[in-house]
């Protein structure tokens, strides 16, 4: 059998070779510093590492076009027909599902990198102020921004991914989990402003109020004050176990018919 | 295939080494990929390539195919021939493990698709439908994308194949430019990358132009012939069928109606001695029914049935009695016939 990492380059290359990734690879780069021109504009003083966590408002784009490349990853294939020539290799299926989401994962990496990469060079750029603290506590504080913001983007591509292989359909799992992703931003805030603290179980399951590790950083208890990073974890790897036990169930037992 | 030559380490036979040069190296190829039956087993013994099982596959209540049982020989092109709707294609996605079997076993070269798929998937190259690639990608990034996945395909094998299906330059052109022979060429040679021994094509002429067609029956052909691949093809066409394959089983309403072998039925009609339909077309095909006595009379055409010797005295009797012969035809049973005699037998009983 030849390399497994051979799979994941295929599937990498599906990624790249494709013209519309590209076009949103070029939307990243132009919109993520939108933020920051803003602040400036606005000549709002800050340093040059305040900006970069500000900017993480725009991190949105990343999991945005993640969601689109795992929608795509298994429904695409299904989509052009290609599933056929892509199953009847020496490969068993979930191997060739493991290396899709890989691939999957890989990207997200990289648009998260690429992000961090423009915001950064902007906010020296605008806000050359700082001299204070290039590195040091912040730069701590950064890396776990970056941290929580990738496995959130995970998690959600895992999500649309697992709606790729469920649906086979490009548009409908781009749309649900888009939808979804967008319902689970808004709902949060509702929650935190109408539930009653005796439902707070509800917020101890539930995907969307787990998914922004970031609320940790500003208070260890959370948005709600029943729920710690450790938790949150768990309730992450939970569901993504799920997910990828219905995308599992979905690529490898069922047919592929005309 | 030639067992001497496989191995000869003894050191004494150096001559014998060195008389078949280049031949040598390529089955010692074929050695490596993946061992092959036929050069374990005793010679003249013969193990199907594909062995259906009483293959069963029910969709809910419904059963598309019903306990088929069929061996595919080697080095044969095989058809596959049945009405749209009768199985074929959800037979072939089993055989290539793109649908699961209800009941029943699939074995290629000995092993089993279900348990082992890896293994017996690995000795199949197939086109099912049409040859759907990565339009984005060029055919060569594409042929690239299987050959990552096939143990020993290299670069070399790569351009053999591009040659071989005469794709040229344009292999390195994007597949969205290509027309769909180029696509069916790109198909062909994606399916044979990994030296198959068994090369599966589901409708392959779906859409293809005669000269298309042409050529891939062509490539067919020469496969069986040189490379000694069996080749399991499906189609509806009753007359591709006929100049393309060796051997034919139909089947209808997902049972196996028939097993034929081609040249066998044609040479017999051949023969001396043998009646068969002929078609006079002339000026007065009603006088020449009344001369020779008997026969039928439709527009200018007069039909009789006759053999070779008797042939040639009609002819010269409807001549002496000065009536016009444009034409003489056996109409011969085709395949075609018998097919539709075989699936209208098999709807009359459902």
């Amino acid at each position: 059998m030849s390399d497994f990492v051979q799979l994941v380059w295929n599937e990498t290359l599906k990624i790249y070779l494709r013209v519309s990734t590209w076009i949103l690879l070029i939307f990243l780069v132009v919109i993520s510093p939108t933020m920051l021109l803003l602040m400036h504009m606005s000549e709002i003083r800050l340093g040059a590492h305040q900006a970069i966590g500000q900017s993480f408002t725009m991190y949105f784009l990343v999991i945005l076009f993640s969601l689109i490349i795992a929608s795509d990853s298994v429904a695409g294939e299904f989509a052009t027909g290609t599933i056929k020539l892509l199953l009847i290799r020496p490969w068993k299926r979930w191997k060739i599902l493991c290396s899709k989401f890989l691939s999957v994962a890989l990207f997200t990496l990289v648009l998260t990198l690429l992000f961090l990469l423009v915001i950064s060079v902007i906010s020296y750029m605008l806000f050359p102020s700082s001299s204070s603290a290039l590195f040091g506590d912040s730069e701590g504080s950064l890396f776990l921004l970056l941290l929580y913001n990738y496995i959130r983007a995970l998690l959600l591509a895992s999500f649309a991914f697992m709606l790729s292989a469920l649906f086979r359909s490009t548009a409908l799992a781009i749309t649900l989990a888009i939808l979804l992703y967008f319902a689970g931003n808004i709902i949060t805030p509702l929650l935190h402003a109408f539930l009653q603290p005796k439902d707070y179980w509800i917020v101890k399951i539930f995907l969307p109020t787990n998914l922004d590790l970031t609320q940790y950083m500003k208070d260890p208890n959370g948005l709600f004050g029943v729920t710690s990073i450790g938790w949150s974890l768990m309730v992450l790897a939970v569901y993504f176990v799920i997910f990828m036990l219905i995308s599992w169930w979905s690529f490898t037992k069922r047919d592929v018919k005309a | 295939m030639d067992l001497s030559s496989t191995k000869n380490t003894s050191g004494t036979e150096t001559s014998s080494s060195s008389s078949v040069p280049s031949a040598n190296v390529k089955s010692a190829d074929h050695m490596d990929s993946s061992p092959r039956l036929d050069a374990i087993l005793p010679a003249g013994s013969e193990l199907p390539v594909v062995q259906f099982r009483g293959v069963t596959k029910k969709i809910g209540s419904k059963t598309i195919i019903d306990n088929l049982t069929l061996d595919v020989p080697r080095g044969r092109v095989f058809g596959f021939l049945g009405p749209n709707g009768s199985g074929k294609t959800t037979t072939i996605r089993m055989l290539v493990g793109l649908m699961s079997i209800t009941s029943g076993d699939i074995l290629i070269e000995g092993q089993n698709i279900r348990t082992h798929f890896e293994e017996a998937i690995a000795k199949v190259g197939a086109i099912v439908e049409n040859p759907e690639m990565y339009k984005y990608m060029s055919g060569y990034q594409n042929l690239m994308q299987y050959a990552r996945m096939s143990p020993g395909v290299d670069k070399q094998r790569i351009s053999e194949v591009v040659q071989f299906v005469g794709l040229g330059n344009r292999i390195y052109d994007k597949v969205s430019t290509y027309s769909l022979g180029m696509r069916q060429r790109l198909g062909v040679a994606q399916a044979l990358l990994h030296r198959p021994r068994l090369l599966v094509l589901d409708e392959p002429t779906n859409g293809l132009d005669p000269q298309g067609i042409r050529e891939l029956r062509d490539y067919l052909r020469a496969l069986s012939r040189e490379e000694g691949t069996t080749v399991f093809v499906s189609s509806h066409l009753l007359s591709e069928m006929e100049l393309m394959c060796d051997t034919v089983a139909v089947i209808n309403g997902g049972r196996l109606v028939d097993v034929r072998h081609l040249d066998a039925s044609t040479t017999a009609a051949d023969g001396a001695g043998v009646k068969m339909m002929i078609r006079f077309e002339t000026d007065q095909p009603e006088l020449a029914a009344q001369l020779s006595g008997g026969g039928l009379v439709s527009g200018s055409s007069w039909t009789i049935a006759a053999d070779r010797q008797e042939i040639a005295r009609l002819n010269a009797l409807l001549v002496n009695n000065g009536i016009a012969v444009y034409s003489i035809t056996p109409i011969r049973e085709t395949l075609e016939d018998q097919f539709l005699a075989m699936t209208r037998e098999g709807e009359r009983h459902e």
